[in-house]
C-alpha cells in the first residue's frame, strides 16, 4: 500500500483491530442471553471474517472498485456503525483473556504448562513458516491464489478468469478473498497461510467452550482443546492457502451455535450458526452437504426436545422469522460463488458437477479423483463400501508419510487413535439408548457420522480425509467429555496414563510435521538466507524434481516488469496422468506485479501425437500485439516441445520469442 | 488407549526416520553463496548467488543471472584486471569475461552473467547460446581427429541427463541393458583409444566392450553416492584400443546387471555414462 513497511504495518493492524472491535460489539448484542465471553469471541471472529468477506466481495462484485484504500475506507464505516449501534453490549475482551490466561497459570499442574509451552512453540513456528514459506501446494497454484492475483491487477472481481484452469471459474473462492486481504496492505504475499492459521486457533476456544458447556473442567477441557489443535492435519494445513481447516472449522462452530440454541432456545444463536454456515459455503462447493446433514440432525433433536415449541404460535413464528433471517445471512456470506456458477453456467457447482466432452480420457478420470463431486460416480455402493474398507487403514496413517495432501492416510494423528475412537465407539453406541439418544451434544457426534457416511458415498479418493478434518475435532473432544464424566480423571493412575499420552502425542506430532514439505530441505538454508525477491513458490516448490522444467527456478532471474503468457488447455496430451492443472500461481513475483496472461492451446499451436508442437501464426500476432516475450507451454512438471526457428528454448518448455510475425 | 497410542507409533515408526532424514538435510545445507566483488579494498558490487537448475554448456558451473547498472559496468569494465573477488568472504580465482551488454564472471562452480542492457533478450540470447554448445558426452582430445568421425547412439542410449542439484551425479546418458550400441562412422582407418567413464547402480556389474577392439584396459575408482539420496553409484572407467575402419564401425556394450522394473524404474538402465573419451593411441 504505502512503500514504508512500518506504515504498512501500522494500517494492517489498525484496520484489523477496528473490524475486530466492531466484531465484538456485535457479537456481544447476539449473545446477550449468554454471560459467555469465550462464546463472544468465537462469535466475534466468526463475525470478523464474514465482514472481511463480504466487504471484498461487495467492493470487488457490486462496486468494481477493489483496492486497499477502498477496502480500508469501506470497513472503517462498516464498524463505525457496528461500534455505535453495538457498543453497550461489547465485553472486555482483553481482561476477559488475561482472566483467562491467569486461571490457566494459577492451575498448578505440570502437564498443562509443558502443554502450554508447547502450544506457544508451536505456534511461533507455524507463524515462521508463514512468513517466511512461500505458498505452495499444487491445489494452491492451481486455483486457490491464481484469482487473488487478478483481482488485486484488475482492482475488480469478473465472473471469470480467462485461464487453462478450469476448475476456477467454478470454485468457491471464499477463503481467496481473506488471502487478498492479508496481501493487499503489504503488497506481498508472505501472509498467504495466515486465514487457515487463524481458523485453526479458532479451535482453541471453540473446543474449549464445547467441552466447558458439557461440564468438563476448565483444565481438562484446556488439554483436550490443545490436543486437538495438534492434530496432524491441521499443523500441516494451518500454514497453507488451501480451506479445509476453514471448512471444517467453520462447520463445528455452526454446530456449537446451534448447540447452544438446543440447549437455551436463544433464537440468535441461530444466527450466529448462520454466519459460520456463510463462510463455510463460501469456502468449498460441497458446504450445501454440510448444511443439509446439520439441519437433518438438528431438526431430529429439536424435534425431540422442543417440540412444544412449535404448539405455540408466538414462538414458531419468531423461529420461522429466526430461520428466514439465518438463511438470508448466510447466502450474503457465502452464496456468491453458487449464484454465480447459476449466473454462468446455469448449475450451482459450474463446471465442475459434469464431465464436458473435453474432460474425457486419463485426465478426466483424474479430476473426478480430486476434491469435488463428480456426477459420473456419484453416490455409489462401492464407493462406500471402499471406504468403510479403508477407514482403519487410514486412521492409522502408516500408509504414507505426512503431507497436507494426505496421500492415502488421514492425519487424523495418534490423538485420534488413542481418544477419538472410544468418543466415535460411544457415539455410535448411543444412537440406540434412548436415554442418551436425544441429548444435544449429539449434534455434533451424529452430525459428524452422518456427514462422513453421506460423504463416503460419492467422495473417494486418495486425498480425500483432507476434507473429513471434522471428524476428529469432533471425537476428540466427545472423547474428552465421556473421559470426564465418566470420572477417569479423578482417578491418579487413569489421569497420569492420559498426561503422557498427550504429551507423548504432541511430542510426536511437534518432531514429525516440523521440516517443510513440498520443498527439497537440502535448500531449505540457502532458500531462507535468500533476499526477499528470490524467495518465491517457483523457487521454493520441488514438486518438479522428477520431470525438471527447471524453468520454475529460472523465473526468479526474470524481472516481475516481464510479462508471460502460458500456452494450455485442458485435454490430456500432456504425457502422464499428472498433468491436469496449469500451476499459474508459480509464474507470478511475490508482490503479484507480473502479468501472466493464458492462450488456449488448440488456437495457438499445432501438436502431433508426441507431444512436439509448431506455433500458428495467430500466437506470434498475439504475443506481439500483447508484448509478450516469454512463453510457458507446460502444465505443472510437464510440458510440450515447441520447434519454431523464431522461439528460443531457454529451458525445457519456456521459450523466448524473438517479435517476428510470420504474417 | 495406551494400547492404540502404541500400536499407532509402532505402525508409524519409520516416520521418525523419515523425519530424521529431513532434520539431517536442514543441518547439513548451506546457506545461499555471497559474491562480492572489491576494487582496492572498496566494495562496489555484491550478488547472491543461489543454486541454480541451468548448467552450462560444459556442464560444470551453474548459471545464474544478474542487472548490472551502468556505473558497475563501467568500474567492471575499467577495472576487471585489479578486482578481487571473494565468495562467502573469501578470496576465490574469477575470470571476467567481457562481451557487448553483458560481463560474465566465472567462478570455479558458478558463471554469473551480469547483464548491463537488454536484459530479457541478452538473457535469452545466452541461454539459447549455452544450450547450443552444450557439450554430450563424447569429447576427444583433438580437433583434427574428432572430424575423423561421427558418432550415432544407436540403441539403448536415454536423453542427455543434465546435472541435478539434488545430486553429485554429473552431466551423462542412462545406457540400457542387457546391451546398449553405438555407431563410429570413420572417414578413414584410424586407430583411437576410447576411454568411457561410467557410474553403475550395480557393484558387481561387468562390462564388456565388443568391435574392433585391439586391447582393453579397466581403471577401479572409489565407489560414490547421490548424497544424501540413497541411491549409490560405482564409478568405472574403461578404455579400449579400437582399429576404426573407414565406414560403420559398430560397438557393442554389454552389461550383466541392469535395474529391473522391481525397483521402481521402467526401464532397464544398466550404466551412466558420464564421457567417451577419443584420443590417440600412444
Amino acid at each position: 500500500m504505502f512503500s514504508n513497511d512500518i506504515l504498512n504495518w501500522f494500517v494492517f493492524i489498525a484496520i484489523n483491530y477496528t473490524v475486530l472491535y466492531s466484531s465484538i460489539c456485535l457479537a456481544g448484542y447476539l449473545n446477550k442471553q449468554n454471560n459467555n465471553s469465550t462464546l463472544v469471541l468465537i462469535t466475534a471472529i466468526l463475525v470478523y471474517f464474514s465482514q472481511l468477506t463480504v466487504s471484498i466481495l461487495f467492493l470487488g462484485v457490486v462496486v468494481s472498485f477493489l483496492n486497499a484504500y477502498s477496502l480500508l475506507v469501506f470497513n472503517a464505516i462498516v464498524s463505525g456503525l457496528l461500534v455505535y449501534l453495538f457498543n453497550q453490549y461489547r465485553t472486555p475482551a482483553w481482561q476477559t483473556l488475561c482472566g483467562f490466561t491467569k486461571d490457566i497459570l494459577s492451575q498448578r499442574d505440570t502437564t498443562l504448562y509443558m502443554m502450554l509451552f508447547f502450544l506457544v512453540l508451536q505456534v511461533v513456528i507455524l507463524l515462521i513458516k508463514i512468513s517466511v514459506l512461500p505458498p505452495h501446494i499444487w491445489d494452491v497454484f492451481t486455483y486457490h491464489l491464481p484469482p487473488a492475483v487478478e483481482w488485486f491487477q484488475r482492482g475488480e472481481i469478473p465472473f471469470a478468469m480467462d485461464t487453462g484452469v478450469q476448475r476456477i471459474n467454478s470454485q468457491a473462492l471464499g477463503l481467496t478473498l481473506l488471502n487478498y486481504w492479508f496481501f493487499i496492505f503489504f503488497e506481498d504475499d508472505f501472509l498467504m497461510g495466515l486465514p487457515q492459521f487463524l481458523w485453526a486457533m479458532l479451535l482453541l476456544p471453540l473446543t474449549y467452550n464445547i467441552m466447558r458447556q458439557a461440564g468438563v473442567s476448565t483444565t481438562w477441557a484446556v488439554k483436550f482443546s490443545f490436543l486437538i489443535f495438534f492434530i496432524p492435519i491441521i499443523l500441516m494445513q494451518s500454514i497453507t492457502s488451501k480451506d479445509q481447516i476453514a471448512l471444517n472449522v467453520g462447520f463445528v462452530a455452526a454446530l456449537l451455535f446451534i448447540f447452544n440454541y438446543l440447549k437455551t432456545r436463544d433464537n440468535r444463536q441461530l444466527v450466529i450458526a448462520a454466519t459460520a454456515f456463510g463462510l463455510v459455503l463460501g469456502y468449498k462447493l460441497v458446504a450445501p452437504v454440510y448444511i443439509a446433514v446439520t439441519l437433518v440432525v438438528a431438526t431430529c433433536l429439536f424435534y425431540a426436545n422442543h417440540r412444544d415449541l412449535l404448539l405455540d404460535k408466538v414462538a414458531r413464528l419468531r423461529l420461522l422469522k429466526t430461520v428466514l433471517v439465518s438463511m438470508v445471512v448466510t447466502v450474503a456470506i457465502g452464496g456468491y460463488w453458487i449464484l454465480r456458477n447459476m449466473a454462468l453456467y446455469g448449475r450451482p457447482l459450474g463446471l465442475m458437477s459434469a464431465h464436458t466432452p473435453l474432460e474425457t480420457g486419463s485426465a478426466g478420470k483424474h479430476m473426478q479423483s480430486l476434491d469435488y463431486l463428480s456426477i459420473g460416480s456419484l453416490f455409489g455402493l462401492d464407493k462406500f463400501l471402499k471406504n468403510i474398507e479403508n477407514f482403519i487403514p487410514r486412521i492409522f496413517d502408516y500408509q504414507a508419510m505426512y503431507g497436507a495432501d494426505l496421500l492415502n492416510m488421514s492425519g487424523f494423528g495418534p490423538q485420534f487413535v488413542t481418544f477419538g475412537l472410544i468418543g466415535l465407539v460411544t457415539a455410535v453406541a448411543t444412537i440406540f439408548i434412548k436415554k442418551y439418544r436425544t441429548d444435544p451434544i449429539n449434534v455434533f457426534t451424529y452430525s459428524g457420522i452422518l456427514l462422513l457416511l453421506v460423504y463416503f458415498t460419492f467422495y473417494g479418493s486418495t486425498n480425500n480425509y483432507r476434507l473429513f478434518i471434522f471428524f476428529p475435532i469432533i471425537f476428540i473432544f466427545y472423547a474428552a467429555i465421556l473421559i470426564y464424566k465418566a470420572d477417569l480423571l479423578g482417578n491418579k493412575l487413569y489421569a497420569t496414563a492420559i498426561n503422557v499420552s498427550m504429551l507423548v502425542i504432541i511430542v510426536w506430532n511437534i518432531l514429525n510435521i516440523l521440516p517443510p514439505q513440498y520443498t527439497d530441505n537440502r535448500l531449505l538454508k540457502e532458500y531462507i538466507s535468500l533476499k526477499a525477491e528470490y524467495r518465491t513458490s517457483a523457487n521454493y516448490t520441488r514438486w518438479f524434481g522428477i520431470y525438471h522444467p527447471s524453468f520454475y527456478r529460472l523465473l526468479k532471474f526474470i524481472p516481475p516488469s516481464e510479462p508471460i503468457a502460458y500456452i494450455s488447455r485442458y485435454l490430456p496430451n500432456f504425457q502422464g496422468d499428472v498433468a491436469d492443472d496449469t500451476w499459474i500461481y508459480l509464474y507470478y513475483d511475490r508482490n503479484w506485479k507480473r502479468k501472466v496472461t493464458y492462450f488456449e492451446q488448440d488456437k495457438y499451436l499445432a501438436c502431433n501425437e508426441n507431444h512436439a508442437c509448431t506455433a500458428r501464426g495467430e500466437l506470434k500476432r498475439d504475443l506481439l500485439k500483447q508484448g509478450i516475450s516469454l512463453v510457458s507451454v507446460c502444465r505443472s512438471n510437464r510440458c510440450l516441445n515447441l520447434t519454431d526457428p523464431d522461439f528460443k528454448e531457454l529451458a525445457p518448455g519456456f521459450y523466448y520469442f524473438n517479435g517476428k510475425d510470420s504474417d | 488407549m495406551v494400547a492404540l497410542l502404541g500400536a499407532y507409533i509402532y505402525l508409524n515408526s519409520d516416520k521418525i526416520n523419515f523425519a530424521a532424514g529431513q532434520y539431517d538435510m536442514i543441518i547439513h545445507a548451506k546457506p545461499a553463496n555471497e559474491l562480492q566483488i572489491f576494487s582496492n579494498d572498496e566494495m562496489f558490487a555484491a550478488f547472491q548467488v543461489p543454486s541454480s537448475d541451468i548448467i552450462d554448456a560444459p556442464g560444470k558451473r551453474q548459471i545464474t543471472f544478474y542487472p548490472l547498472t551502468t556505473q558497475q559496468e563501467v568500474r567492471l569494465r575499467n577495472e576487471h584486471r585489479k578486482l578481487v573477488t571473494r565468495m562467502n568472504g573469501e578470496n576465490i580465482l574469477a575470470r571476467y569475461i567481457e562481451r557487448p551488454g553483458y560481463v560474465i564472471l566465472e567462478t570455479p562452480e558458478h558463471k554469473l552473467y551480469l547483464i548491463s542492457e537488454n536484459y530479457t533478450e541478452n538473457m535469452a540470447a545466452i541461454l539459447e547460446n549455452e544450450r547450443l554448445y552444450r557439450w554430450g558426452i563424447i569429447h576427444c582430445v583433438d580437433e583434427r581427429l574428432c572430424r575423423l568421425f561421427n558418432v550415432n547412439f544407436s540403441e539403448g542410449w536415454g536423453p542427455l541427463k543434465e546435472p541435478s542439484l539434488r545430486s553429485d551425479i554429473p552431466r551423462g546418458r542412462w545406457t540400457l541393458g542387457p546391451v546398449t550400441r553405438m555407431q563410429l562412422v570413420s572417414r578413414a582407418d584410424v586407430k583411437v583409444l576410447a576411454t568411457f567413464y561410467m557410474l553403475t547402480p550395480a557393484p558387481n556389474q561387468e562390462v564388456t566392450i565388443k568391435g574392433p577392439v585391439l586391447a582393453r584396459y579397466q581403471i577401479s575408482l572409489q565407489n560414490i553416492s547421490s548424497a544424501p539420496v540413497d541411491d549409490i553409484y560405482y564409478p568405472q572407467v574403461f578404455a579400449v584400443e579400437l582399429l576404426l575402419r573407414q565406414g560403420v564401425n559398430d560397438i557393442e556394450i554389454a552389461y550383466t546387471q541392469w535395474l529391473d522394473s522391481s525397483s521402481g524404474n521402467m526401464l532397464p538402465l544398466a550404466a551412466f555414462v558420464t564421457g567417451i573419451e577419443i584420443g590417440h593411441v600412444k
